[in-house]
């Protein structure tokens, strides 16, 4: 054989493969699909990543969902929350999106301000307190958390207030997550700042030595924690249900500061330019149902929008934190004289 | 029609086929002018981009002479491993770090901690530590691969000769390889300047370089135009370096053999230094938690994941193998050659956003494939292709004279000789989109690849299977090298 020959085979077997691997995963993914599905109208659902992933909440919902609705619901996914509505802003004309899931409310003037959305009849449902007066027409909380430092008991030093986190005892201890990059990390920011006012900085600057870090993500934060190279974390208190729970180790803990602690709303909802805009409200409504709450609860360790869905579950036991409303926007002019 | 015919329309066509490399190449940037208001470019401060492109200047230029600094020492200890057993597996430690997440190479080398009195040294230092770590391993091998093929019968001669090591690589080595080494230094540049998640990770207190000044246009302020700006000012920069450089040039070499004496030695087991350094922060944490790891596997996905990165990796390989047979055969082309020498692809975001721009659904994968093909692409024909390219020249000239198609010149003359070259770059290729998160992030759905299951796994807590889970990526990156390596052997003959 020539070499034109072994160039022309090696090319045709390298496609067949490629081709044959897609194949091959295509009858993987739908094995177990209904066919008569494919006639159906599709739900354009647009949420973060570790919302939409296999061990997220998404698949169990969305599977749930398409069990009654006669439609498919197709999922596309960003990186992190922070990045929704971009990807809105490229989701107009044919690959439109119906719903919207997983912003919080540091997002919601952004959302107000640049975008127009569907108002939906939510009646009788009884909120959670931390979500009540966040819930509108518009805008429907679909799960929640307190923030606060999650820790490993060891016996040494524990903070008790915030000012505490400027003690010397913690130097080095502590891993943040840069405002820019993370929703966490700018709720950390905006409860710094409501709680200090015109002394954040100093308060920041304070504060410095005992950083270890300033990571883009949570998941490098608590990867740091993970490998106990920081004994504090800026977490979701709802992480405490994954040691808890799933590694029965209650070692883990979380500070409680007297200050009160801020907290992370999620949201879905639907903007008017949806395509199937009725079947994305039937979406919205069931996603407030106890059993899709329990499915959030559960896959997206974080506590449900509806009160008295987390009774009898690990996340009942969870320590209560003293709430506290934290506005705040995306000037981060403070942050950046300290950091 | 006859032969003479078929080379007239050839000759034809082929000045349109080069301005469809150059136009396929640009294509994110054309799908974002179609999107953006570029009179919001009036409004720009354009002194607001000097600082971000002078932190990414000093921090691509101190990582890149380390790195080549490393990459020398490497090279040399790559020479004294006798085993020639050996040395495939060295090759494949020395490319390692290029499969492995940057999250897992921060958090490697955050495990080295104590070394440093117990706190880590973020900022500036830790990211040009990093990028030395994941590219020192390349600066060997394409010396290797440089010095083997440019200067191996100089290098017999000034044995012979017996001239002392310091006078023979400061008055022959060095004005051989000069335009070879600065080109290989302008390819490293171009990875540690568009360089984004180790100086996310690293730097520690947010040090703005132009590819966070991209990142922070879109996140933070929502402007697009502003990122696309951004994005062409990064690729202007390379270009102009790439002008002022010299031209590189290396010819390729079928057989390579060791070579024996270059007036240094080295412990030959260095080169597993830096992969070591990597897998001793990974296996750490892996040791201590592998059974948890395994039991928060779940095996259906694992095996979802393994055959799309395989799917994603084989198609990035076989399209770049494809695009370098296109460019073979337009080549020489002097203002396309150009062109590929200075073009910088647009960051992950921007080319990843532009493929969703694309108004084309359900072809995730394929575009995911084109828009990995498009960042690479560039890199890797500066680093490989051009060199054996420039080398076929007279070969192609005299073909021509002897009145042979360029058709045939690609398949009876370039293709036999250059198929070494084109077939590592393309497993070069595949290897490293087998190991991307960035753009798979931004442009599939619900398919998932071995990265994003890792990152899926850590987002939900499930620390211990991610950690595991690199050693089926680092598997298959290493596997589709092999294969497309391997493939020498079969299109050679």
């Amino acid at each position: 054989m020539n070499a034109r020959a072994r160039l022309a085979v090696f090319l045709l077997l390298g496609v067949s493969c490629v081709f044959a691997l897609l194949f091959y995963r295509q009858l993987l993914v739908n094995k177990d699909v209904d066919r008569s599905r494919f006639e159906v109208p599709k739900l354009r659902v647009l949420t973060y990543a570790s919302f939409a992933s296999r061990s997220g909440p998404g698949p169990e919902l969305i599977a749930a969902f398409e069990q009654d609705c006669n439609c498919k619901v197709e999922v596309t996914t960003v990186n992190e929350a922070g990045l929704l509505f971009e990807r809105l802003k490229l989701s107009t004309g044919p690959s439109g999106i119906d719903v919207v899931i997983g912003f919080d409310q540091l997002m919601l003037e952004n959302a107000r301000e640049n975008f127009s959305w569907h108002e939906l009849e939510v009646e009788d449902l009884t909120w959670a307190e931390a979500v009540e007066d966040l819930a509108s027409p518009q805008f429907i909380p679909v799960d929640w958390s307190p923030l606060t430092f999650i820790y490993r008991e060891d016996g040494r030093f524990v903070p008790k207030a915030i000012n505490d986190l400027v003690r010397p005892e913690l130097k080095g201890q502590l891993a943040l997550q840069d405002p820019r990059s993370s929703s966490p990390g700018l709720q950390f920011y905006n409860w710094i700042k409501h709680l200090k006012e015109d002394q954040t900085v100093e308060f920041l600057t304070a504060m410095k030595p005992n950083v270890h870090s300033v990571s883009p993500s949570w998941s490098f934060a608590y990867g740091l924690f993970r490998k106990k190279q920081v004994r504090f974390v800026f977490s979701h208190l709802t992480s405490l249900a994954f040691h808890w729970g799933e590694e029965n180790d209650r070692k883990y803990q979380a500070l409680n500061f007297k200050e009160g602690h801020p907290q992370q709303v999620e949201f879905a909802a639907i903007p008017v330019s949806c395509r199937e805009c009725d079947l994305a409200a039937d979406f919205v409504q069931f996603l407030l149902q106890p059993e899709s709450q329990q499915i959030i609860m559960h896959k997206n360790y974080m506590f449900p929008a509806l009160s008295g869905v987390e009774k009898d579950s690990i996340f009942e036991s969870l320590p209560k934190l003293k709430p506290l409303r934290v506005e705040g926007g995306k000037d981060l002019n403070d942050w950046d004289r300290v950091f | 029609m006859t032969g003479i015919e078929s080379s007239d329309r050839e000759s034809r066509i082929r000045p349109w086929l080069s301005v469809g490399i150059a136009l396929f190449l640009i294509s994110p940037f054309l799908v974002w002018l179609t999107a953006i208001d570029v009179s919001e470019w009036t409004r720009m401060d354009f002194l607001s981009a000097v600082s971000p492109l002078g932190n990414s200047f000093v921090q691509a230029s101190l990582s890149t002479i380390l790195t080549m600094a490393v990459g020398f020492a490497l090279f040399i200890a790559f020479q004294s491993l006798k085993s020639e057993r050996m040395k495939p597996w060295a090759e494949s430690v020395l490319l390692m770090p290029n499969v492995i997440p940057p999250l897992f190479i921060a958090l490697g080398l955050l495990t080295w901690t104590p070394l440093f009195g117990g706190a880590f040294p973020f900022g500036m230092g830790a990211v040009v530590m990093a990028h030395v770590l994941l590219n020192s391993g390349l600066v060997a091998l394409s010396l290797d691969r440089m010095i083997k093929g440019r200067a191996m019968g100089v290098i017999e001669a000034g044995r012979v000769m017996g001239v002392p090591p310091v006078m023979f690589w400061r008055a022959v080595l060095w004005p051989l390889l000069r335009g070879d080494l600065m080109s290989l230094a302008l390819f490293i540049f171009s990875l540690h300047f568009t360089s984004f998640s180790l100086p996310l990770l690293l730097s520690g207190e947010r040090a703005l370089t132009l590819e966070i000044a991209i990142f922070d246009a879109i996140r933070i302020q929502g402007r697009w135009d502003l990122a696309v700006l951004l994005a062409l000012i990064q690729s202007a920069f390379i270009f102009a370096l790439a002008w002022v450089l010299p031209r590189p040039f290396w010819p390729e070499m079928g057989h390579r053999p060791g070579i024996a004496d270059l007036g240094f030695r080295l412990p030959p087991y260095l080169v597993f230094l830096p992969g070591l350094v990597l897998v001793m922060g990974w296996l750490h944490g892996l040791l201590v938690s592998v059974v948890t790891g395994w039991g928060q596997l779940v095996v259906p996905e694992l095996i979802e994941s393994t055959v799309t990165t395989i799917a994603i990796g084989l198609g990035v390989g076989i399209i770049h193998l494809l695009i370098f047979l296109w460019i073979a055969y337009v080549s020489p082309n002097f203002r396309l050659e150009k062109f590929l020498h200075g073009y910088l692809a647009p960051s992950a975001a921007i080319t990843g956003f532009a493929m969703i721009l694309i108004p084309v659904d359900d072809w995730e994968i394929l575009k995911l494939v084109f828009a990995l093909t498009l960042i690479s692409v560039p890199l890797l024909y500066r680093w490989m292709v051009h060199s054996v390219l420039v080398s076929l020249e007279q070969q192609v000239a005299l073909a021509r004279t002897l009145g042979a198609g360029w058709m045939m010149i690609l398949l009876d003359v370039v293709w036999p000789q250059a198929a070494p070259t084109l077939l590592r770059a393309s497993g070069l290729a595949a290897l490293w989109a087998s190991g991307d998160f960035a753009l798979s992030g931004i442009v599939l759905n619900d398919e998932i690849t071995l990265p994003l299951l890792i990152e899926d796994y850590l987002n939900n807590y499930h620390f211990e299977a991610a950690q595991l889970l690199l050693i089926p990526l680092v598997a298959v990156g290493v596997g589709l090298y092999g294969f497309f390596r391997g493939a020498i052997r079969f299109v050679t003959g």
